[in-house]
C-alpha cells in the first residue's frame, strides 16, 4: 500500500464531503467476525466491554479498515422496552417475545433511558471505550435501530404487518412512540463518542411489504429520526440496505449520507447515486467470504472496486456483515485489493 | 368459470350451478382482499349450495389465495397482502376442517417446522407455516433453537413426510446439514424430504448438505412442498423458486 497520507477519519471524510481521499477506505461490518478473530465466544461482548473494544482495536490493525464498530445490531431500545433478549452462546442476542401483545399495551409502555435502562448503558460505554481508544483519527461506527424496525420487534414482525392493514392509526402512533425511543438512544450514541451512525432496515425492504407501506409507515419515521441524529452532530448516517429495496433507493437516500449496499451491481448503482451518498460494498459475505477462498474474495473484490472506485464515493465493504466463521485469509484479500488498486488517482 | 389451479398456477376452468360459482366467486375475492371475519359465513353459504367441502376449499378458498399468490411472483403484492389473504383463508379452512376428516379427505402433508438449533428468528418459518396451512398442510411448528433430535422426535410423534428447517445466520445454517446428518444416523432419512430456507442459505447450500428442495420465500416453499409430496416425486433436488418461476426472496 503507499504510504498512507490521511487518517481514517480524514479519508471518511473525505467521501463523505465528495473530495478526493487518499486511497478507497475499508470498512468490514466485523461484530462477529472480530469477536472470534480475537477468540472469544459472541455472549462475552456483553459481559466485558474491554473485550469487545480490544477484538475491534485488532481488526483495525491487522486489516486496515478506516472505522470500528460498537457491538453491532444490538436491540437494546426492545429490550429497554421490555421485550425479551435472548443471548445464544456465541451468535448475536435476539428479540424472540413481543412486548405489544395487544394494541393497548403501547400505551403502557415508558420513553427509554439510554443511560439507565437496559444494555443501553453498557453499550454506551463500549462506545466511549471505543473513542478513547482510538481517538479522534479513526470513525466510530454505532448502530441505533430505526422506528419501523424496533416496532416490529416489540409488536412482533408478523402481527405488525397485519396491523398495517388491521388498525394503521395504530401503527402509526407505534412509530411515532418508537422514532422517540431510536432517536433518543442515536443521540446517547453521539454524546459517548460515535462519528457515524449506521441503521438497518431489513424487515422494511422489496422482499416484505410495499412500496406504499414503505413510504406510509417506514420511510418518514427514518427520515426523521435521520435528521436529527445529524443535527445532533452525528458525521455521518450510514444505512444498509439489506436484502432488495430496488424499488425505494431513490427514497434511501433521503437523509442519509452512506448506503451499505448488499444486491446490486455497483457498476449501475454508483453512477446513478454517489452524487447523492457514498456506496459501501458489496462483496458477497456467505457465498463468498465465508464459503470461497482468498482467490475467489480477491476476484470479486477487484470486480467492485474497478465499478466503485471511479466514483471517489465508495468505500470497499462486505454486502453485509462478515459471517462469524470467515476464514481471515478471505477477509485479508479484501484488505490487499485496497492497497494493489485503492489509491488515488487509480491505477487499475 | 376459470380460477388459477393452486396446484398447477395455471388457469383452469371450473363448473357449477350458477349459484355455486357466484358462492366461490364471492369466497375467493374475500379470500383475495383479507376479509376474514366474512369467510365463515361464505363457507357455509358455498357449502348450503351443495358443493362437497373439498370443492369449497380448492375452488374457492384456495383459489383465492392463489391469486395473492400470482400477485406476490409479479411483486405486486407483498408480505402483509400474502398474511391478510392467508389469515382469510384459515377462517375458511377452520370451519371445513371437521367436514374434511369426516369425508375422509386427507391432507395435502403434514409438515415439521423449526428454526434449527442455535438460531432464535422465527419470521419467515411461521410466514411459511401459516402458508402451509392455507395449503391444505398439517403443520407443526417447532419453533426455534430446535435440536435434531427434537425435529426427529416430533417427526415420529406425527408421522410427518416433510421438515422444513430455517436459519438466519450463517453460523447457524450448519445445522440444517447436522439435523439432516442425526436423521441419517437415527435410520429416518429417507422417511421424510428435508426442505431448507433462509436468509444466508442458497439453492447450491441446500442441495449441498443432502436437503431436498429450497425455497426462498413462503410461497415458493408451498410449491416446493406440493412437489415433494407428491407420489411422482422422482427424489431429484428441487429448487421451489423455479417452480411456477417464483420471485427469490
Amino acid at each position: 500500500m503507499a504510504t498512507k497520507k490521511m487518517t481514517p477519519m480524514e479519508r471518511m471524510s473525505a467521501v463523505l464531503n465528495k473530495r478526493q481521499p487518499d486511497r478507497v477506505p475499508f470498512l468490514i461490518t466485523s461484530r462477529e467476525f472480530g469477536i472470534r478473530y480475537s477468540g472469544h465466544k459472541h455472549h462475552e461482548a456483553y459481559k466485558n466491554p474491554q473485550l469487545y473494544i480490544e477484538s475491534q482495536l485488532k481488526i483495525l490493525e491487522d486489516f486496515e479498515t478506516d472505522g470500528v464498530w460498537d457491538i453491532w445490531c444490538t436491540p437494546a431500545v426492545d429490550a429497554a422496552l421490555g421485550a425479551k433478549m435472548e443471548f445464544p452462546d456465541d451468535d448475536p442476542p435476539w428479540i424472540h417475545e413481543p412486548v405489544i401483545k395487544e394494541r393497548s399495551d403501547l400505551a403502557k409502555l415508558k420513553p427509554v433511558d439510554p443511560l439507565t435502562n437496559g444494555y443501553m448503558p453498557y453499550l454506551l460505554d463500549v462506545v466511549r471505550g471505543l473513542k478513547k481508544a482510538v481517538g479522534p483519527d479513526v470513525p466510530v461506527i454505532a448502530w441505533a435501530s430505526p422506528p419501523f424496525r424496533t416496532g416490529c420487534m416489540i409488536r412482533g414482525n408478523t402481527t405488525l404487518y397485519l396491523d398495517i392493514y388491521d388498525d394503521p392509526i395504530f401503527v402509526k402512533d407505534l412509530m411515532e412512540f418508537t422514532l422517540a425511543n431510536c432517536t433518543a438512544y442515536g443521540k446517547a450514541l453521539i454524546d459517548a463518542g460515535a462519528d457515524i451512525i449506521t441503521t438497518s432496515n431489513p424487515v422494511a425492504n422489496y422482499e416484505c411489504i410495499s412500496l406504499d407501506a414503505f413510504k406510509e409507515f417506514a420511510h418518514p419515521y427514518s427520515v426523521r429520526m435521520f435528521k436529527a441524529l445529524k443535527a445532533h452532530g452525528a458525521m455521518g448516517i450510514n444505512f444498509h440496505t439489506c436484502g432488495n429495496w430496488d424499488d425505494r433507493y431513490d427514497l434511501c437516500v433521503e437523509g442519509v449520507d452512506m448506503l451499505h449496499c448488499d444486491k446490486v451491481d455497483l457498476a449501475d448503482f454508483c453512477p446513478k447515486y454517489a452524487k447523492d451518498v457514498v456506496i459501501m460494498g458489496n462483496v458477497r459475505s456467505v457465498d463468498n467470504v465465508l464459503r470461497g477462498t482468498p482467490e475467489s474474495v480477491r476476484r470479486e473484490a477487484i470486480e467492485c472496486i474497478k465499478k466503485g472506485a471511479p466514483s471517489m464515493r465508495y468505500v470497499m465493504s462486505n454486502d453485509c456483515a462478515v459471517p462469524r466463521d470467515s476464514n481471515p485469509a478471505n477477509v485479508m484479500a479484501m484488505r490487499d485489493v485496497v492497497r494493489e488498486f485503492g489509491d488515488y488517482p487509480l491505477n487499475f | 368459470m376459470e380460477i388459477i389451479d393452486p396446484v398447477t398456477g395455471k388457469r383452469k376452468a371450473i363448473t357449477g350451478t350458477p349459484e355455486q360459482l357466484a358462492a366461490l366467486k364471492h369466497l375467493a375475492d374475500l379470500v383475495e382482499t383479507g376479509k376474514n371475519q366474512e369467510v365463515p359465513a361464505a363457507v357455509d353459504a358455498a357449502l348450503k349450495t351443495g358443493m362437497p367441502p373439498y370443492d369449497v376449499l380448492i375452488n374457492g378458498l384456495q383459489a383465492g389465495l392463489a391469486v395473492v399468490g400470482e400477485r406476490f411472483k409479479r411483486q405486486a403484492a407483498f408480505i402483509p397482502e400474502v398474511l391478510i389473504s392467508a389469515r382469510a383463508m384459515k377462517a375458511g379452512v377452520d370451519v371445513l376442517k371437521p367436514l374434511l376428516v369426516k369425508a375422509n379427505n386427507k391432507p395435502t402433508g403434514v409438515c415439521v417446522l423449526g428454526t434449527v438449533q442455535g438460531d432464535l428468528h422465527d419470521i419467515g418459518q411461521n410466514l411459511v407455516g401459516i402458508m402451509l396451512e392455507s395449503a391444505g398442510f398439517v403443520v407443526h411448528n417447532c419453533g426455534v433453537n430446535v435440536r435434531p433430535e427434537a425435529f426427529l422426535a416430533k417427526v415420529k410423534e406425527v408421522n410427518a413426510d416433510l421438515v422444513g428447517m430455517s436459519a438466519l445466520l450463517a453460523t447457524t445454517m450448519m445445522n440444517h446439514k447436522t439435523t439432516i446428518q442425526y436423521f441419517a444416523d437415527n435410520g429416518y432419512r429417507d422417511k421424510v424430504r428435508f426442505m431448507s430456507g433462509g436468509a444466508p442459505v442458497s439453492p447450491e447450500f441446500a442441495q449441498e448438505i443432502g436437503a431436498d428442495g429450497y425455497a426462498s420465500n413462503a410461497l415458493a416453499a408451498i410449491e416446493l412442498a406440493k412437489k415433494l409430496t407428491q407420489s411422482g416425486w422422482n427424489g431429484n433436488f428441487i429448487n421451489g423458486d423455479e417452480v411456477g418461476a417464483h420471485m427469490a426472496a
